[in-house]
């Protein structure tokens, strides 16, 4: 005797937001890429920002140095 | 070849950008010493850091208002 | 309307043919310039790369343009040099003596310092505070007791209060006879509130750092 099913079995992948995990798989290295992208973006506009210049900036190789500001305390208004 | 590698740049829009913002980032750091060095080399002895110490060793005692 | 009357009429039906550009007797049969040697032999992509180098130089150069624009703005709101050498005042303490005010410019306002002498430490520390009008303590006004440090300004109208005056041995505003005791408290007079505390602190035993 042979059994039928109603159909053929569907099963969904999770998805959040139309996103899987296969398919954020693919996504991944665009994304990071977009990310460096962006974080290169930012450090262009906070060059000049005292928080980013000593934390990041100061601490490249080799000119590093130029983010670094030293003056004498005698030239610096209190 | 050099063409090749810049064409490497182009293929993706992510890395495009990347390369865009990134050397923005390194222009205006090296612009910005390149034309302060000129600047500080085009009027060498006048500028304050030269010139200071002729003015802060004498002027200790009056120099408190 | 002569032409479209005209159109009507099959005399003109020829001459007005005679326009039309789909005619075949009008066509063009003069002969083009050479601009094969305008046009370069690179392959395609070779032209492509180009451009985008161009495109990209083009807003590498914007980007950092953008960024110097919105850095000028933004650093042209903060304070100046000369507002930031102004904000702060030293006043060295040690000249001085025990029960004498002084009297510095702070940002166009006087700062009155007082060096109390335990005497008026203890008269400002005996004060009922329930009774004030402004409830403050006098520890409360002060980093350290010996040194009282106060905007001059009433808290009326805005005079400066002469000090060493008044009933409560403290300062008295002259304009509508306000009187504030050797805390600088109002006991008497139309002034709702005790006289201001700037923001101060003791850089060393020495020196009095207001603002």
């Amino acid at each position: 005797m042979v059994s039928y099913v109603r159909g053929p079995l569907y099963k969904s992948v999770k998805s959040i937001g139309g996103l899987n995990f296969p398919l954020f798989k693919t996504y991944l290295p665009d994304l990071i890429l977009w990310g460096g992208a962006a974080g290169a973006g930012v450090a262009v506009f906070t060059e000049g920002v005292p928080l980013f210049k000593n934390t990041f900036y100061t601490k490249i190789p080799y000119f590093g140095s130029y983010w670094e500001y030293n003056p004498d305390p005698e030239d610096v208004p209190i | 070849m050099v063409c090749n590698y810049i064409a490497s740049l182009f293929r993706r829009n992510s890395i495009y950008v990347a390369t865009i913002f990134g050397g923005a980032f390194a222009f205006q750091a090296f612009f910005n010493y390149g034309v302060t060095s000129w600047y500080e080399n085009h009027n060498k002895g006048k500028l304050w850091k030269d010139v200071k110490g002729k003015f802060v060793e004498g002027a200790d005692s009056e120099d408190d208002e | 309307m002569l032409a479209f009357r005209s159109l009507k009429t099959n005399s003109l039906k020829t001459s007005i043919r005679a326009l039309s550009s789909t005619s075949l007797r009008l066509s063009n049969n003069y002969e083009h310039p050479d601009f094969s040697h305008y046009v370069n032999n690179k392959s395609e992509t070779h032209n492509r790369n180009i451009s985008y180098f161009m495109v990209g130089s083009l807003g590498l150069l914007s980007a950092a343009g953008a960024k110097s624009t919105v850095e000028a703005f933004l650093s042209s709101m903060s304070a100046s040099a000369d507002v930031l050498a102004m904000a702060k005042v030293e006043v060295k303490l040690s000249a001085i003596p025990e029960g004498k005010n002084v009297v510095v410019k702070w940002q166009g306002k006087p700062v009155f310092i007082r060096h109390r002498t335990p005497e008026e430490i203890e008269e400002a520390n005996d004060v009922d505070i329930s009774s004030l009008r402004d409830p403050q303590t006098d520890s409360a006004r002060v980093l350290k007791p010996e040194w009282l440090v106060m905007l001059g300004i009433c808290t009326h109208l805005g005079c400066v209060p002469i000090g060493e005056a008044g009933d409560f041995g403290g300062w008295f505003c002259p304009c509508h006879g306000s009187h504030y005791d050797i805390s600088g408290r109002i006991r008497r007079g139309p002034a709702p509130l005790n006289l201001e505390i700037p923001q101060y602190e003791f850089s060393d035993e020495e020196t009095l750092l207001v603002g």
